[in-house]
């Protein structure tokens, strides 16, 4: 899905094909699920196969992470405090989110995090899908893309908001949607 | 019908507070110690603001005192039915006054800036809160109601303000111009007209201004010259669209030229602790109409409203003015009752009567300041009840006789759909808001509200809503999105930086754009430069310097870094 200026769901692109029709959809209220505690407005919700991630608003402005996991009664933090965590993504198994402008990496069904040092968090969320993270990346420059597999897009002016499938990185640059397809 | 309330005491203590000052006597008493009371509030809110006193207590005791001015005796009021046909005819402004804030103005300017001297507990001004640096006289009593909690009392007061100024072209068609029926022809002629309805029921200063002008010629025409010298700074204190129809006045009703000097230096001196304020502040003394610290900056492009300015634009306009005239878009951004012009027509007939010299005098300088500045209707709005009475007191004589009397007024209802054309949208707004309640403020600025910290403070980029957004804020909204676009052209090196060493915390930026459809008459290099290259100076420094926060369709949120 791409948006226009006001940022509403203008056009849905398929990513193989690349075909675009246009939407005519009613743009979606964001889901306010009955989680607890609420979810901070504007933010997104993370939902994987084992649960649901999501952003509370905490003390002295700093955000939240929380997860509620469908095996569980009561969610629990996932990371609060002064790293002032935020976007969590999924690619349906793991989470991943940014903290103090890393990103950590949780797996639910071992409990265990990782971090990938980056310098991010401060536009658009990471991309996450099938396991391969994108990033948006601030150089002294501008801003460029980065991936966890080693793909990356350093050129001049802002390279913004990716999302990436298996083949293909789609990004924004000056206003438009770029697609870079990465096939040999 | 608290709001009510507190309009209603805030209306009779300046009426007090203009007993100690104005002129006591004649009919229209009443109107020249409501005017009077306005300037000594907005020089006493000026003395309170130096002294950093903005507060809710101090305006309490300035109302308070202000009430010992009813102690003077009796004072004469307008009649019952008068304020009758007032309230009538400016009713639909009531149902506007009591609901949500909508107005831009309102928003930036009448009720965004007196939260922020409350909040600041002082007066702001600069190229930072360049509507801070206006004279800021009904500002202040604004504030002073504000300071209630009572955010709606403001638009109620100038409701109220509005009734009061009907009711005193009433009165003047009686007491002044020869008949009842004249007052009441011209009053009926301002109400059929969308640009007075649509101001009646914000919190604005087009009304305020147009009864101190009334209150001027009235002074005048009765030789209280101390009420006229207040009611003319009054006047030019609340917006200087004043100044036209006041010169007029000042030049045509035959006073002695020691005289005309005397009250002008008067007026002048009352107006100057405003300049003088500027001054001191190292700015323009008419900042920010003129004078921008560098870059060089208009304040407004007069080419972008109306309908053209060549030599034939003008010869046509007193009649694209009134029947090309649309509410909706920059074609004069209004609509006035047809007659209102046609019964300028027989007007220079009233050349040869003394008594309406001065109005005739009022009416042309109004109009032609008018003409020579921007085409926007509502800056016709201080002139208009002049322009009105002075044709109703010239047709009213020539509609003698029973089938001229009828089409007198078959011209005034019939024309009243295309007076009043516009109206529907803006009723049906109201309707609406009353019916679903008060509109829920745009997300982000719920956002704000919930999520900032209390001390935050919020640079407002290209964005109006400072009534909305609860926090300390800078730059803010006026005309083109002035100061935004001034800021990033002045600092365009290291914006972010320098809105952090102003104290800047966060930034709520709404998305934009300036057709370029609207500014045809820039060299388009100069329309790239003020219009284009801010909001990419602004974008690119965001991206690289501040943290988003929140994205809704119309606005973006940001944290920016710490010093």
């Amino acid at each position: 899905m791409a948006c226009g200026e006001q940022r509403t769901p203008t056009v849905r692109i398929e990513p193989q094909s690349l075909s675009v029709t246009g939407n005519n959809t009613p743009p979606i209220a964001s889901p306010t699920p009955d989680l607890i505690p609420p979810p901070m407005m504007g933010t997104q919700v993370a939902v994987a196969e084992g649960g649901v991630a999501w952003v509370a608003a905490g003390p002295q402005g700093f955000r939240e992470v929380w997860w509620q996991s469908h095996a569980q009664p009561l969610p629990r933090p996932l990371e609060v405090g002064s790293a002032d965590p935020h976007h969590p993504v999924t690619d349906g198994r793991r989470l991943a989110w940014v903290s103090q402008g890393n990103i950590k990496v949780f797996d639910p069904n071992n409990d265990r995090q990782d971090l990938i040092l980056a310098n991010t968090g401060f536009n658009a969320p990471p991309s996450f899908h099938r396991g391969v993270l994108c990033w948006e990346e601030r150089t002294n420059e501008d801003v460029d893309v980065a991936c966890s597999d080693g793909v990356a897009l350093r050129r001049k002016g802002h390279q913004t908001r990716p999302i990436r499938t298996q083949h293909r990185l789609f990004f924004m640059e000056d206003g438009l949607l770029w697609s870079w397809d990465m096939q040999p | 019908m608290i709001a009510m309330t507190v309009a209603v005491l805030g209306l009779i203590s300046a009426v007090g507070a203009g007993r100690w000052i104005a002129s006591n006597e004649g009919p229209t008493e009443w109107a020249h110690a409501l005017v009077a009371g306005l300037l000594l509030w907005g020089l006493v809110g000026l003395g309170l603001g130096a002294l950093g006193l903005i507060t809710p207590l101090a305006f309490g005791a300035v109302g308070a005192v202000s009430l010992l001015g009813w102690t003077r005796g009796r004072l004469t009021r307008p009649a019952w039915a008068t304020i009758a046909v007032s309230a009538c005819l400016v009713f639909p402004g009531l149902i506007d006054a009591l609901g949500p804030i909508m107005g831009t103005d309102e928003q930036y300017l009448h009720v965004g800036l007196p939260q922020q001297l409350l909040m600041h507990g002082e007066l702001v001004g600069g190229p930072l809160h360049p509507n801070g640096s206006r004279p800021l006289l009904l500002q202040l009593v604004y504030t002073g109601l504000l300071s209630s909690g009572e955010s709606r009392s403001l638009a109620c007061f100038h409701w109220l303000l509005s009734v009061s100024t009907v009711a005193l072209v009433i009165q003047m068609g009686r007491h002044r111009l020869g008949g009842w029926n004249i007052g009441v022809l011209a009053a009926s002629m301002l109400a059929l007209s969308t640009t007075f309805q649509e101001s009646t029921g914000q919190a604005a200063s087009d009304f305020p201004t147009a009864f101190a002008v009334l209150v001027a010629i009235d002074a005048v025409a009765t030789g209280r010259h101390r009420s006229a010298m207040l009611a003319a700074a009054a006047a030019i204190s609340i917006k200087y669209t004043a100044v036209a129809p006041l010169a007029g006045i000042l030049l045509t009703a035959g006073l002695r030229p020691l005289l005309a000097g005397r009250l002008a230096v008067g007026a002048l001196l009352l107006v100057s602790p405003w300049w003088l304020r500027n001054a001191w502040n190292d700015l323009h003394p008419l900042f920010p109409f003129m004078g921008w610290p560098d870059p060089q900056f208009s304040f407004q492009f007069a080419e972008k409203w109306g309908a053209g300015r060549s030599l034939i634009d003008f010869l046509y306009l007193p009649y694209r003015a009134v029947f090309d005239a649309d509410p909706n878009t920059h074609l004069f951004h209004g609509r006035i009752h047809p007659l209102l012009i046609l019964c300028l027509l027989p007007v220079p007939l009233a050349w040869r009567s003394r008594t309406l010299r001065p109005w005739f005098g009022a009416a042309a300088l109004g109009l032609i300041g008018w003409a020579a500045g921007p085409h926007w209707l509502r800056y016709l709005i201080p002139t208009l009840p002049i322009v009105a009475l002075l044709g109703a007191a010239v047709v009213i004589p020539l509609a003698s006789g029973r089938w001229r009397r009828f089409g007198l007024i078959a011209a005034l209802l019939c024309w009243a759909p295309s007076g009043l054309k516009g109206m529907e949208g803006r009723w049906s707004e109201t309707r609406v808001a009353f019916k679903d309640g008060l509109p829920a403020p745009a997300e982000a600025i719920e956002f704000c509200n919930q999520h900032l910290p209390d001390d935050a403070t919020v640079a407002l980029l290209f964005d109006w809503n400072s009534a909305a957004i609860h926090r300390r804020q800078v730059l803010g909204s006026v005309e083109d999105h002035n100061p935004s676009r001034h800021f990033f052209l002045r600092h365009a090196d290291d914006p972010i930086g320098a809105l952090v060493r102003q104290g800047a915390t966060h930034a709520v930026v709404r998305t934009v754009n300036f057709p370029k459809s609207h500014y045809e008459f820039l060299d388009p290099n100069r329309y790239k430069q003020e219009f284009t290259a801010p909001l990419k100076t602004m974008n690119h420094s965001l991206l690289m310097e501040a943290e988003l926060l929140y994205t809704g369709p119309l606005h973006r949120v940001y944290r920016l870094p710490t010093d």
